[in-house]
């Protein structure tokens, strides 16, 4: 009769692998494109009634491929929200000198050339005037332009640390399913919607994964601050209040700014506390520049009834740009003339040599603009190329992960082998390559 | 060669190195193996056009092409770096400099606080 029992258990026992087995299959076929889904293995033979779970589940998820992929992707959103932020400043900030503040600057020192020409001539002056105004109104517009950039990009840091601290609660929910499921192996339909989620999340900032023995995940935002302890989450917050500069705290209130790196958040911050600011110094140094130099310029020159010249420009400091604005002289009150000359063109020579001399920073006003505008779009482009790069290795990143999956360890070493042969015929491909073009353009005249 | 010819080898050659970026987004020893092709059919056109060059000194309108050309060169070398990072598996976290230049960076501590 033992006989007979032992094999009808045997029987049994393999219809109950088999079952199983066909269960891992279904599940692995009808989640093929489920995302963060990683393919379950069966871990012994049909066959084995050794073990005494002989169809024991295993996951093919490996974890350094999607750390990879969260890696590639956190610099990828940093680099897309930078990029998408710069974009919107990078119009306001013209190469050429045909249009914006770099044509105002060149108008109003034309104006002042031309009035040197008639330093009497009343519509010479009010075309002085005129361009003044037109200086005032395209620093005004650039100044606004820009505080509008910092405004989105401060509402972009907002909206960044909202995703991250919802993301970052549907982790927690998750961990809280995988804690409640039985048995030490993870459910898999979970499994995939957490590391889903964990992809989601490492847009928006740099996030590392720390898998512990209760088939949770602990979540931190650049290695350092905790998002998520098992069924905890510690919630991050903003802080608009600490002055221009944006500040992120961590759930106990300090500030881990300086440690976000990467993500959406990382760009957002490092354009609203370090490249728009800087921008904006830039064009308030420029605005202020120019104002007390023109203003100096008039009040060592005489007017019509040789009293000392006004002022054309009014500013208020620290906001220069934004506020520029053409004092309302009147014609009379323009100091064309120099002090020893009454009536003469001296002050207005003055003032028109004032276009061609370095003044600011040892440039003159167009060539700080210059170096202004160029900063920008070094910025931009910086940014761009960047993103695109991104792009390319977080699709090389997915593209290792999806090929990593079950791989035995001796078609590894027989590929890593193939591998490195074939990196170096490239390397030595690209090098080569990079001297002949280089040589190529160099004989180019 | 005529003046179209040589803008003709320039672009041949940077099609080569763009395929060469394609095929390194998933780079299988396959992949590799067909990179290397590509790269010498970018030399071998490279070669051409220099030969074509030498010794004339004349304007070209393959100029920027082949600075395109280069600059795509050097994101095909970052994809090829890390491709072998992902490979050997022992590349840490890499990130930007302050040049746009990709380096390794330092792994983060993690704080002693937390509770696991």
């Amino acid at each position: 009769m033992s006989g007979i029992s032992d094999a009808l258990t045997s029987s049994a026992n393999n219809l109950r692998s088999l079952n199983r087995s066909l269960g891992i299959i279904q599940s692995n076929v009808g989640n093929a494109s489920t995302p963060g889904y990683a393919r379950q293995d069966v871990g012994a033979a049909l066959d084995s009634a050794s073990a005494a779970d002989p169809l024991q589940q295993a996951s093919s998820r490996d974890e350094f491929a999607e750390s990879a992929v969260y890696r590639q992707n956190s610099k990828l959103g940093q680099f897309d929200q930078l990029s998408t932020i710069l974009a919107t400043v990078e119009p306001n900030y013209p190469a050429s000198g045909d249009t914006g503040i770099p044509k105002s600057i060149s108008d109003l020192f034309a104006t002042f050339s031309a009035l040197s020409a008639n330093p009497n001539d009343t519509s010479a002056r009010q075309l002085v005037f005129d361009r003044a105004r037109q200086v005032a109104l395209n620093f005004n517009s650039t100044a606004t332009s820009l505080g509008n950039a910092l405004a989105g990009a401060r509402q972009q840091v907002s909206a960044s640390v909202d995703s991250i601290n919802h993301l970052a609660g549907l982790i927690r929910d998750f961990n809280g399913s995988q804690r409640d499921s039985s048995g030490a192996v993870s459910d898999p339909n979970v499994d995939a919607k957490l590391h889903a989620t964990i992809e989601q999340l490492s847009e928006f900032g740099n996030v590392q994964t720390l898998r512990q023995n209760d088939g949770t995940l602990t979540v931190l935002l650049d290695g350092q601050t905790p998002l998520v302890v098992g069924t905890q989450q510690y919630q991050i917050q903003v802080d608009t209040t600490s002055g221009p500069t944006v500040s992120v705290k961590d759930s106990n209130g300090g500030d881990i700014t300086s440690q976000v790196s990467a993500g959406r958040l990382g760009g957002a911050l490092q354009a609203v506390n370090q490249l728009l600011p800087s921008y904006q110094n830039g064009l308030d140094q420029l605005a202020q520049g120019i104002a007390d130099a023109v203003n100096g310029a008039l009040a060592a020159g005489v007017d019509a009834s040789r009293a000392p010249g006004a002022a054309l420009f009014t500013y208020t400091a620290g906001n220069a740009a934004a506020s520029l604005a053409f004092t309302g002289i009147t014609t009379a009150q323009v100091a064309a003339a120099a002090p020893g000359a009454p009536g003469g063109n001296g002050n207005a020579l003055a003032l028109s040599a004032l276009g061609t001399s370095p003044v600011l920073n040892g440039l003159t006003f167009a060539g700080f603009y210059g170096s202004l505008s160029s900063q920008v779009g070094s910025d931009v482009a910086s940014a761009g190329d960047n993103q695109t790069a991104q792009q390319q290795l977080l699709a090389q990143a997915r593209a290792q992960r999806t090929a990593s999956s079950g791989v035995s360890l001796d078609e590894e070493a027989v590929r890593l082998v193939e591998f490195q042969t074939a990196y170096q015929a490239i390397a030595k491909l690209v090098t080569v390559l990079d001297q002949l073009s280089q040589t190529t353009i160099a004989m180019i005249p | 060669m005529t003046s179209a010819d040589r803008l003709d080898q320039a672009v041949e050659a940077r099609a080569h190195v763009a395929r060469v970026i394609t095929l390194l987004q998933s780079p299988t020893a396959a992949a590799l193996d067909q990179s290397s092709v590509e790269l010498t059919a970018a030399i071998a056109r490279m070669e051409q056009l220099q030969g074509e060059l030498a010794g004339k000194r004349i304007a070209c309108g393959a100029k920027p092409l082949i600075a395109a050309l280069r600059k795509d060169l050097q994101r095909a070398g970052l994809l090829l770096r890390h491709a072998w990072e992902l490979r050997i598996g022992r590349g840490g976290p890499l990130g930007y400099s302050r040049t746009g230049e990709l380096v390794p960076q330092q792994a983060h501590r993690v704080r002693l606080a937390i509770e696991a």
